[in-house]
């Protein structure tokens, strides 16, 4: 048998099922390796273990009583620390609300609960979702397990980093420009930002009502769906949540991609300044791969990156700077530098910039949708344009410029998954993301699911998480 | 809080200190630099937010009753 930590949920699954394993083991397993690696990664600020320990023992008490809730019954995962946990201290990183104890749990969490899933406790994430590496926090900023002087990415960046360095299989993220994909692709495992609306934020920290989507992070393309299968669905008091029905999204997971079309956008990297040669060479390899598995992937031409990410980033800095205002007014130094500087900006916005990035998100979504995807099942770009950068070259006094490959589908709402692509000549990950059409998640887990096993690339785990901790 | 820099010296940091002063705000002077910066970058994003476009270019405005009358 795998180590423990190396099971998928499907494979933890029916080991629980089968009474070959208990969730009190897999826990305690889980527990164990966060005592052992975690001072070197940070993916942790709270480990919530009486909870776990408990969390684990109901589980497998219900499993022999015959009670199965589900796909993620007595699975360990963790939240970002944006998602409200009853009880249970929710900061956002943040100095701003460091001793912050929500009464009611977010959305999310409720359905994990009511899932019989394992809450291990709260993750790293860039303060607020925004900014980052920041080291002037109550919290460090957790590291990349690839190689621990790099960027994990951001904002989830507790999550992904928690998943690469096998603490646990599955963790949930937010995604307004690329929170969820961006540090996945940084260190190494799959994201997934669904459709706008499909998962609600309910109790999740808002960056940008706009553009705020939660999803999982996980090792597989098949653990991302069990994962959602979970968290999806309607929820009446999220204003932004879909009353849309929520398909099996395990029932045509291993169907292939034979026959399907998919676009690919190569102009949106590859002439994107400071692209690495790499990436374009895997994402080249990835819809080659495609091809060979009888799919069909035509270059088109998308609109222009550079409206996408002005229209995303004007609409996250406006939301972010009404959601921040007083504080940022009135505890300017509270925050970590690079959060403030990028959320005062929305002060020097108008009224009239909001509103024409609103009417140009509209004509990006039309594009897409009636444009491209309208003839193609999905589009294949990547999903950053680089490996993880060093931590040192981070500039002391305002953010790097990453140009990321994710907001577009933020702007537009539409599904995304990001999946290991290959490795750099450093041994670093690289990523690529496959986008759907509106509420068509199975078709891009689908496509995810056949591309990550042609292109074997999930055996391969950061030496940390192999070495550490049997 | 030290919030009294130097006086600006070019037209984009005057611009943003108007901009600031007039949303009764003060940048930090240790975080000037960076918000000036950013506030270059975003000058060229709204840059691009203002070309033509015709009236079909609306935002989309979707109501739910549920949502509206939650808490009622």
């Amino acid at each position: 048998m795998k180590p423990l930590h190396e099971l998928s949920i499907a494979e933890a699954g029916a080991l629980l099922r089968s009474g070959q394993l208990s969730s009190g083991a897999l826990t305690e397993h889980a527990l164990a390796r966060i005592a052992s690696i975690d001072e070197q990664v940070r993916a942790f600020i709270l480990v919530t273990r009486e909870r776990a320990l408990e969390d684990a023992h109901r589980a497998d008490l219900e499993l022999r009583a015959g009670v199965d809730r589900g796909p993620l019954h007595g699975i360990p995962y963790a939240l970002k620390d944006i998602f409200d946990t009853a009880g249970i201290r929710t900061t956002c990183h943040s100095k701003l609300r460091q001793d912050h104890v929500p009464t009611e749990d977010a959305f999310v969490e409720g359905r994990l609960k009511a899932g019989g899933a394992v809450l291990l406790g709260k993750l790293a994430t860039h303060e607020f979702a925004l900014g980052g590496p920041s080291f002037d926090l109550p919290f460090p900023p957790a590291r990349n397990p690839w190689n621990l002087e790099h960027f994990t990415g951001g904002s989830s960046s507790g999550s992904a980093a928690a998943v690469a360095a096998g603490l646990l299989r599955f963790a949930m993220g937010s995604d307004t420009s690329g929170s969820i994909r961006g540090p996945a692709c940084f260190c190494g495992t799959v994201g997934f930002k669904p459709t706008y609306g499909r998962v609600s934020r309910r109790g999740t920290f808002p960056l940008s009502y706009a553009l705020d989507h939660c999803g999982p992070l996980t090792w597989t393309v098949e653990d991302a769906a069990l994962a959602l299968q979970v968290v999806a669905g309607h929820d009446a008091l999220d204003p932004g949540s879909a009353d849309v029905p929520v398909p099996d999204y395990t029932s045509n997971l291993h169907a292939g991609v034979h026959g399907l079309r998919f676009a690919y956008p190569r102009h949106h990297f590859a002439e994107a300044e400071g692209t690495s040669p790499e990436v374009i060479a895997a994402l080249d390899a990835a819809a080659r791969k495609l091809t060979e598995l009888g799919a069909t992937v035509e270059e088109v031409r998308l609109p222009d990156f550079r409206l996408f990410s002005a229209c995303g980033r004007v609409i996250m800095i406006a939301e972010g700077y009404a959601i921040h205002e007083r504080d940022l007014r009135e505890r300017p130094l509270d925050f970590a530098r690079y959060t403030y500087q990028r959320l005062i900006l929305g002060a020097t916005l108008s009224a009239a910039d909001l509103t024409q990035a609103f009417r140009l998100r509209r004509e990006l979504t039309v594009a897409l949708n009636a444009g491209v995807l309208k003839h193609h099942d999905a589009l294949l770009t990547a999903t950053g344009v680089g490996p993880a950068p060093h931590l040192d070259a981070f500039p002391a006094d305002w953010p790097l410029k990453m140009p990321m490959q994710t907001i577009p589908y933020n702007v537009t709402g539409n599904p995304a998954l990001t999946l290991p692509a290959g490795f750099s000549s450093t041994g670093l990950p690289l990523g690529l993301q496959f986008v759907g059409r509106i509420f068509d998640e199975p078709t891009v887990l689908r496509a995810g699911v056949a591309l990550e096993g042609a292109l074997g690339v999930r055996d391969r785990r950061p030496g940390l998480a192999r070495t550490a901790h049997a | 809080m030290d919030t009294e820099g130097p006086e600006a010296d070019t037209p984009l940091e005057r611009e943003l200190d108007l901009l600031m002063r007039r949303q009764g705000l003060q940048v930090p002077t240790a975080y000037k630099a960076g918000v000036l910066a950013g506030y270059e970058d975003l000058r060229r994003m709204t840059a691009h937010l203002r070309q033509p476009r015709d009236a079909e270019s609306e935002p989309a405005n979707v109501f739910q009753l549920d949502a509206l009358l939650r808490g009622r």
